[in-house]
């Protein structure tokens, strides 16, 4: 699909799926199952352009107000 | 309340999950314990008739009474559920929709759902899939089914071609037929065709059917709550009111008995169907009186009936005006008026409240003396007392004790007396609408004459409170925790920085502000009795310093008195609004710099930008966040009274005078708006003669429009280049717009020289009449005057039609309040809902109720805004 979501100035600046072992260490980090994550559906230009599928979990790296970058892991779920 | 009170039996238990289902007819007359069969409530005795809707085995409302099912008071039986068997069944309004979603899914002739077989199973897997771990796609996917089912018109299981099923709100149903005409489905017909849709097919639309099988929908019993749900008032007149819900289910068995009649006697159809008819309006409105499309239920009066809906909907229902909003006691709610003579910490309160809110003080050894004497004035002299508790634990109302003395002789340790409150203890104050936590906060009693709550003018900003009727409303916590919280973390002095952006949103203003710059100018000075004076005004336990000038009289200067109260290790450097020549603090010599040094004002006059509320970088906001808050609330309350006491003694006024501004001037303002006049003119010749070109993506029209508002807005900044080169900078209301105390250099503008143009909705004046704005006007004028262009100031007057124009943009901006505060009220009321569940949790991330991660820092940056500098980190490593 389309690439466009990607690299876009107002888009993310990093988009990965993360491994298995890494996703395991993240939810348990912090201390979760992996629905109670933010969910991006499998449908989003995003998800499509990094090529993931459901149950895949997403680091998006993204421009902060605040902090300069800010780190969120996202859920990919069906729809 | 004691530590052992605390402790409850009772197990604890999580609620895991909630599901809903429908009541079946069966459940409903197993639930009951009789069935209704009369309409009459009470014979000729006014006692309950049996089988009526007060029959004593549904309960006893009132006092007194035994029910007659489980022999026990009012007050311990919940009552009982009776029902009525329905002559014909009758559709459940709340349940319409989903009845008319069963009905377009499946076939009427077979009461499979309208899929293939294959559909079937590959939608079930999915479903199958999906229910474990994504039950809100579920959800969707229940959606497309039911669609994709309704869709079909041949039963692909029996082959019966079926006709289109319409619904009509709120409880009608009918079948098209291909020549078009409607055929109505009675209740009866419904049933059959629900009861034929098999378990499994309900599965694929979302409906578990172990609790809700659609036939259930369709009442044929209808419960009848216990008389608690509806008990009727005795007046005083001995006349029995029986609630809404009674009335309605008289009515319902009024229709109900007419229709079984009917039927029995084999009335014409027509008439039966009627009477069906009525039954199902009866029964609708009972449960919802509001129903789009159906009459209202009224009484006799003409007042509409409360259905059940009624009781639960709205602010007023059980849900917002019953659980999520209570009343309380120990609370006052009276007018607020302004004392700048109390501490922002404090709140003034009228003895007469003062003596019924009360304290619940337990008796030790050390204060047996006090609260004896508080219970001998007892609840009308104040400081008295209105309760006394003892320790058996029989509370003792003093306002019918006969000999108090006697009373206040048993006291001992162990006794707790409610006494008043008095001056010291700690109060919970607060203005509606609290739209943020500062809109509560803690303050320190203050008992005092009068009618009114008193409060501090710097604390007015949290509470958004004026004194132009405004009313407030007082707490006292009652127990020690609640106390002990309340003053550590509610105090006002705690909440002088909001934690919105890390500013004070407590600070000087108005008088204070004026009074801090006349004081602090060079030119104040001040002989021994006049110092003397203010410096008691700070109530600080210091001496005056050595007066500035010695000789031939000892004169203090302003700066040293505001010096007593700063911090003795303070410095601060900073500009004033005064800064003009001055590029540098330490050579400038008019006072354009504040140096602080030491705690020694030297230089610079004081005025918003420097102890003003919100403001960046400043001298208060120095103090405000490096200090602890007791420091800081002790500056603001000594120097605040300071300012005040020295603008009593030296007075501020503003006069004629004031505004006064030499012809040369005004000879300049009148060429200002001559010359934007004549622009405009021109630009409409330009614009009528179609030589007008549009700027790109507007009309010319509207070119036109913008172009005026240009020319014209300058003229009125034009203006006030002139006002502020020739007004008197020792004027009054120069000082105050510079100052920042109140007003700005536009009010000036508006009063000398000219108001400008007024707007409506951002624009010129533009409705009126057809062709023009007033008949003042030719016809077709759109020039400056005639789009409500104003050249007249506030002292020259205003001519009748500048008055109405002016008159219609000030209306303009009070609809754009009002309209602006009910929509971000709304806005606040659902964000609120939305987010109460969030918190930051202790690893710093940011979570739901539920757990769910919202954010894996808060803010990104994991900064406490409250804590920061105007939204900044400070003396932070950050280390990556």
């Amino acid at each position: 699909m389309s690439r466009k979501a990607l690299g876009h100035v107002l888009g993310p600046v990093e988009v990965s799926i993360l491994s298995k072992e890494e996703a395991r260490a993240l939810l348990r980090r912090l201390h979760i199952r992996p629905w109670q994550l933010p969910w991006i559906r499998a449908s989003d230009p995003l998800v499509k352009a990094v090529g993931a599928k459901p149950g895949d979990i997403l680091k998006i790296v993204r421009r902060s107000e605040t902090a300069g970058e800010g780190v969120i892991y996202r859920l990919v779920v069906p729809g | 309340m004691s530590v052992a009170q605390a402790v409850d039996a009772t197990p604890l238990k999580v609620i895991k999950n909630i599901k809903f289902g429908i009541l079946s007819p069966d459940l409903i007359r197993r639930y009951s314990i009789l069935e209704i069969t009369t309409s009459e409530i009470y014979d000729e005795g006014g006692l309950p008739i049996r089988g009526g809707l007060m029959d004593r085995r549904l309960g006893v409302a009132e006092p007194g009474g035994r029910c007659e099912t489980c022999g026990q008071s009012y007050d311990v039986c919940p009552g009982h559920f009776g029902h009525i068997e329905l002559a014909k069944p009758v559709i459940h309004v709340e349940f319409a929709r989903f009845i008319y979603d069963v009905l377009r899914a499946t076939c009427p002739n077979c009461g499979r759902i309208m899929l293939k077989d294959e559909e079937i199973k590959r939608y079930s897997e999915r479903l199958q899939r999906l229910k474990g771990r994504w039950r809100l796609l579920a959800t969707n996917l229940h959606e497309r089914i039911l669609r994709k089912a309704a869709e079909r018109t041949t039963c692909p299981h029996c082959g019966y071609k079926r006709n289109k099923v319409r619904f009509e709100r709120p409880y009608n149903f009918y079948e098209e037929t291909e020549a078009g005409a409607l055929i109505k489905l009675d209740p009866e017909v419904i049933l059959e065709r629900l009861v034929k849709v098999p378990n499994s097919d309900l599965e694929l639309l979302g409906v578990d059917p172990t609790v809700a099988r659609p036939e259930w929908a369709i009442l044929r019993a209808l419960p009848v709550p216990p008389p608690h749900v509806r008990p009727s008032i005795q007046l005083e007149t001995g006349i029995r009111s029986e609630d809404d819900l009674t009335h309605k289910l008289v009515d319902i068995m009024r229709m109900n008995e007419k229709l079984k009649i009917a039927i029995e006697t084999g009335a014409p159809t027509n008439v039966i169907d009627n009477l069906w008819d009525l039954l199902q309006y009866h029964i609708a409105t009972y449960f919802d009186n509001e129903l789009p499309g159906i009459p209202l239920a009224k009484h006799r009066g003409g007042r509409p009936l409360k259905g059940i809906a009624q009781r639960l909907k709205g602010k007023e229902g059980r849900f917002r005006g019953s659980l999520s909003g209570k009343r309380v006691n120990f609370s006052a709610r009276t007018v607020i008026s302004p004392d700048p003579n109390l501490s922002i910490n404090e709140v003034g309160v009228p003895i007469d409240i003062a003596k019924v809110l009360t304290v619940p003080e337990r008796v030790t050894e050390w204060n047996l003396e006090d609260l004896k004497q508080a219970v001998i004035r007892g609840p009308e002299a104040w400081p008295g007392a209105n309760y006394v508790v003892t320790p058996e634990g029989r509370r003792i109302d003093l306002r019918y004790v006969k000999d108090r003395r006697a009373l206040a002789d048993r006291l001992a340790p162990g006794w707790i007396v409610e006494r008043h409150i008095r001056d010291g203890d700690i109060a919970l104050f607060n203005r509606q609408p609290s739209l943020h936590r500062v809109s509560i906060m803690g303050h320190i009693v203050k008992v005092l004459p009068g009618r009114t709550f008193r409060l501090h003018l710097a604390v007015c900003p949290p509470y958004n409170a004026d004194f132009d009727g405004d009313e407030m409303n007082l707490h006292i916590p009652q127990t020690e925790e609640a106390r002990a919280e309340t003053r550590t973390l509610m105090l006002v002095q705690e909440h002088i920085v909001t934690p919105r952006y890390g500013g004070a949103i407590i600070g000087a203003r108005q008088d204070f502000i004026i009074g801090a710059y006349l004081l602090s100018r060079k030119d104040t000075f001040l002989a021994k009795k006049e110092a003397a004076y203010l410096a008691g005004a700070t109530k600080l336990d210091a001496d005056l310093p050595e007066p500035a000038i010695l000789h031939p009289v000892e004169l203090w200067t302003g700066k040293q008195l505001i010096s007593m109260t700063l911090p003795k290790d303070f410095n601060w450097v900073q500009p004033t609004a005064f800064k003009s020549t001055c590029k540098e603090p330490y050579t400038c010599e008019n006072d354009e710099w504040i140096i602080v040094l030491n705690g020694n004002l030297l230089t610079g006059v004081l005025d918003k930008k420097s102890i003003g509320a919100e403001q960046v970088d400043s001298l208060w906001h120095r103090i405000a966040r490096d200090y602890p808050s007791d420091v800081s609330r002790r500056w603001l309350d000594s120097s605040l009274r300071l300012f005040l006491r020295f603008l009593d003694l030296r007075g501020f006024s503003i006069g004629m005078d004031s505004l006064h501004i030499p012809d040369e001037a005004k000879r300049e303002v009148g060429e200002i708006i001559e010359d934007g006049i004549r622009k405009a003119l021109e630009l409409i010749d330009m614009y009528r003669e179609g030589r007008l070109e549009a700027i790109p993506g507007y009309t010319v029209q509207e070119t036109l429009e913008n172009r005026l508002a240009e020319i014209l807005s300058k003229v009125r900044s034009d203006a006030e280049g002139v006002v502020d080169k020739y007004i008197n900078k020792s004027s009054e209301a120069y000082l105050m717009a510079k100052t920042g105390a109140r007003g700005s250099l536009t009010n000036i503008v508006q009063m000398v020289a000219t108001l400008g143009q007024q707007t409506i909705r951002g624009e010129r004046i533009k409705r009126g009449y057809r062709t023009r704005t007033l008949p003042h006007f030719p016809v077709g004028d759109i020039g400056p005057f005639s789009g409500g262009f104003v050249s007249s100031s506030f002292t020259t007057g205003l001519s009748p039609v500048e008055y109405f124009f002016h008159a219609a943009g000030g209306r303009d901006g009070l609809i754009d309040t009002a309209v602006r505060t009910a929509q971000s009220g709304y806005m606040q009321r659902r964000i609120i809902n939305a987010l109460q569940d969030a918190y930051v949790a202790y690893d710093g991330t940011v979570r739901y109720g539920s757990g769910l991660i919202l954010q894996l820092t808060y803010g990104d940056d994991g900064v406490d805004v409250s804590r920061s500098d105007h939204g900044k980190p400070f003396n932070l490593r950050i280390s990556k």
